[in-house]
């Protein structure tokens, strides 16, 4: 349980050790604390000893402000896993475990939806994760930044699991060279940590095939990009402007998504039986789109949509910088309202107890 | 001084969640049957645990004859549920266990799963026609598996949360009503006054209290008795593993010293009527001329009050179309003192008849 995520923790603090970068820990409960923290030892962010050992070493007292800040982080946390996560992964395993029996909307609505569940469900950790260090006064590190609002596949890497491709860029990346070595040598480094990033999500084809595809998309990018560039300057168009990055967001998001059906595939040999049921003109009729034998009824599913809604609201509120500092200045009567908002809706509408069969957090497994 | 008001803050905003969330917390529905087993005798007479959601009274009930060690006990399903403790002398001699059963098996189940020392002396098995109907009985995986005494069923506040939502909107409650009082336990008992009482007998209050004429409380069933639907199946034969388990019941009883009263409870007349005039119910017929000489025969005791008119009672005697009231089960007790049933170690037939004379109607008893 959590092996991979220990595994590299332990890795990393040697490196730093080895490289001088950090002294080695003499104390070895404050050691055993950082390779067994426990609120990320499962499922990350992967810590850095830079950061984590020096605040074990100076552990604050109880702190109100960490304390707070840090349930309203747990509570969006559960939101992600409970009300989105864990009743959009009903619906994707339905699909997913039974692919031959679908074709055209479902697979795709599946998939599209696949995106949301694993980012809800890996950020929804991530968040608990952070939320629970923080009541104790402990700051880890962010491990995603609206991933889904990147406008590149390189961009999104900097924003999904950014413990784990930091990880990758200082531990693997820079010691093959880089991109100091030349174009071409920077692309083959690109796809040797992408086809490694996909093995340590899995020792299965399928993961593998996911990171290369992943490196290609990158390498391709590299490639294209000047004359992608030349188009824009001959058009006119700048690149900063929102419809433009609203266009790049999108595209980035399909690609994202299609690489999904990679990482969820049960076997290599059923990505492509999916991709072709996705494409099938025959599962697109008017009939193919009722979701209700998807595992899911009717108000699952209308908690789903507004579950995303408030989701991508959340999201732009914290991107065009409304985020805790934010909310943390509002009058109190708001600011409790929507704490208390928070909890109903994950109390109220999460997807858990003895008739939901709630899922694993789909990390728990690297 | 910010130290002081960060404290304050702390203690307030989870009073102020407690308060908010009240009417699910308090409605009673989150809490465990074990935790009301423990709870109820706090509450005194005025206690009714009545789910609106949940199904655990087997479990419920298993653990309250358990705690409250009854000479005499009174099981089956919910059609044993009037027998009521003002019935005898000593209230504290009895426990309905209603309900902990749906067929004979669970009902053997039921009767091993009792702890030694909470055996009863007598036990008042309430024997429903569809026990013997091989085709609700055999089909009916609920009402024959032994985990039917598993402590599993539970609500969490989501789930709970989904059912008062869906209720709420149809109008069945209103919000108020689930916050008190707090000795009615559960959705149903808050909101209609129905639920098992200290006792372990049912309550119908919303039933008395309602302006429903007879014939609308008796009709909702009675399209099922005609087309011969779920328990009202028809069937020729009783079922053969019914009689082996009422013979293992019978068994167990002897050799732990409990003497065993069975009985089969009454129809509503219009219902009655309706399975007279049925011709695939023959084996209703044959569950005296079977069960009796069964009873008997070990010096135990059988009473066949499946016909209504056997002890004059009408349609107003009834709950529903086969339910009979606690008036009902008061002149059916009577009937069994009268005719010398070991009951009249406990009660007194002279005190049964006069609460049957200051009766409030032909439903409701006056306590």
């Amino acid at each position: 349980m959590g092996i991979s995520f220990y595994t590299f923790q332990s890795i990393s603090y040697i490196i730093d050790v080895y490289r001088g970068d950090i002294k080695a820990e003499r104390r070895f409960v404050n050691y055993a604390l950082f390779v067994s923290f426990f609120p990320q030892l499962v499922a990350g962010p992967i810590e850095r000893s830079g950061n984590l050992l020096p605040q074990l070493d100076n552990l604050k007292g109880f702190s109100y402000d960490d304390f707070t800040n840090g349930l309203k982080i747990m509570v969006y946390g559960f939101f992600q896993k409970l009300v989105l996560a864990d009743r959009i992964a009903v619906l994707v395993n339905t699909v997913y475990n039974n692919s031959a029996e679908y074709k055209g909307a479902p697979v795709l609505v599946a998939t599209v939806l696949f995106a949301v569940q694993i980012y809800c469900d890996f950020a929804g950790y991530s968040n608990i994760a952070l939320g629970a260090a923080r009541c104790m006064g402990i700051g880890l590190m962010r491990n995603f930044n609206m991933p889904y609002f990147s406008l590149s596949i390189k961009d999104f890497w900097r924003n999904w699991h950014i413990s784990l491709s930091t990880w990758f860029k200082d531990y693997l990346f820079i010691p093959l060279g880089g991109s100091r070595k030349g174009f071409w040598r920077t692309n083959i480094n690109l796809m040797i940590i992408f086809a490694v990033s996909g093995l340590w999500h899995g020792a299965a084809f399928h993961f593998v095939a996911w990171g290369l595809l992943h490196g290609a998309y990158q390498v391709v990018g590299n490639i294209t990009k000047p004359y992608r560039d030349k188009g824009y300057q001959m058009l006119h168009i700048s690149q900063t402007v929102l419809p433009v990055r609203i266009f790049k967001a999108v595209c980035t998001f399909v690609l994202v998504d299609f690489a999904w059906i990679f990482f969820r595939a049960n076997s290599f040999g059923e990505i492509g039986n999916i991709i072709k049921s996705i494409f099938a003109p025959s599962g697109y009729n008017a009939t193919a789109w009722d979701l209700s034998s998807l595992g899911l009824n009717e108000r699952d599913i209308g908690i789903i949509i507004i579950g995303i809604a408030v989701l991508f609201i959340c999201s732009l509120l914290q991107h065009r910088g409304f985020g805790m500092a934010y909310i943390n200045k509002l009058a109190l009567p708001i600011r409790w309202a929507l704490y208390i908002g928070g909890l109903f809706l994950v109390l109220a509408y999460g997807y858990y107890g003895p008739l939901a069969a709630p899922s694993q957090f789909v990390y728990f497994q690297f | 001084m910010k130290k002081r008001k960060n404290l304050l803050k702390l203690i307030i905003f989870p009073l102020l969640v407690l308060v908010l969330f009240s009417p699910i917390l308090l409605c009673g529905e989150l809490l465990h049957a074990d935790l009301v087993a423990a709870i109820q005798p706090v509450f005194g007479d005025k206690f009714i645990y009545g789910m609106a959601y949940t199904n655990n009274t087997a479990h419920y009930k298993l653990k309250l004859i358990n705690k409250r060690k009854a000479d005499i006990i009174a099981i089956g399903n919910s059609r044993v549920l009037q027998f009521n403790d003002y019935f005898f002398t000593d209230k504290t001699d009895f426990y309905n266990g209603g309900s902990i059963a749906a067929s004979l098996p669970a009902c053997l189940d039921a009767l091993q799963a009792i702890e030694q020392d909470a055996l009863p002396k007598v036990v008042i098995l309430g024997l429903d026609a569809s026990f013997f109907n091989e085709t609700y009985t055999a089909a009916n995986h609920y009402a024959n598996k032994a985990e039917f005494l598993n402590p599993y069923d539970y609500k969490t506040f989501n789930l709970l949360y989904e059912s008062l939502e869906t209720d709420y909107k149809k109008g069945k409650f209103k919000v108020r009503q689930l916050l008190l009082p707090p000795w009615r336990i559960g959705v149903n008992a808050k909101v209609n006054g129905n639920g098992y009482e200290q006792d372990g007998s049912y309550t119908y209050q919303r039933e008395y209290n309602s302006t429903q004429s007879t014939k609308e409380r008796i009709q909702p069933f009675l399209t099922d008795i005609a087309n011969g639907s779920g328990r009202f199946s028809g069937g020729n034969d009783l079922y053969s593993v019914s009689i082996d388990k009422l013979r293992e019941i019978i068994g167990f009883c002897k050799a732990n010293n409990i003497h065993l009263i069975a009985f089969t409870p009454p129809y509503a007349n219009a219902a009655m009527d309706i399975l007279n005039s049925r011709t695939d119910i023959d084996y209703i017929d044959k569950i005296d001329a079977t069960v009796r000489p069964m009873l008997e025969s070990e010096g135990f005791e059988f009473y066949n009050y499946t016909s209504p008119y056997a002890l004059g009672m009408t349609d107003d005697y009834f709950i529903d179309a086969f339910h009979g009231s606690d008036c009902a089960y008061l002149l059916m007790t009577i009937d069994m003192l009268q005719n010398g049933s070991r009951l009249n170690e406990y009660a007194s037939l002279s005190e049964l008849l006069k609460m049957y004379d200051n009766r409030l109607s032909d439903l409701e008893i006056k306590r």
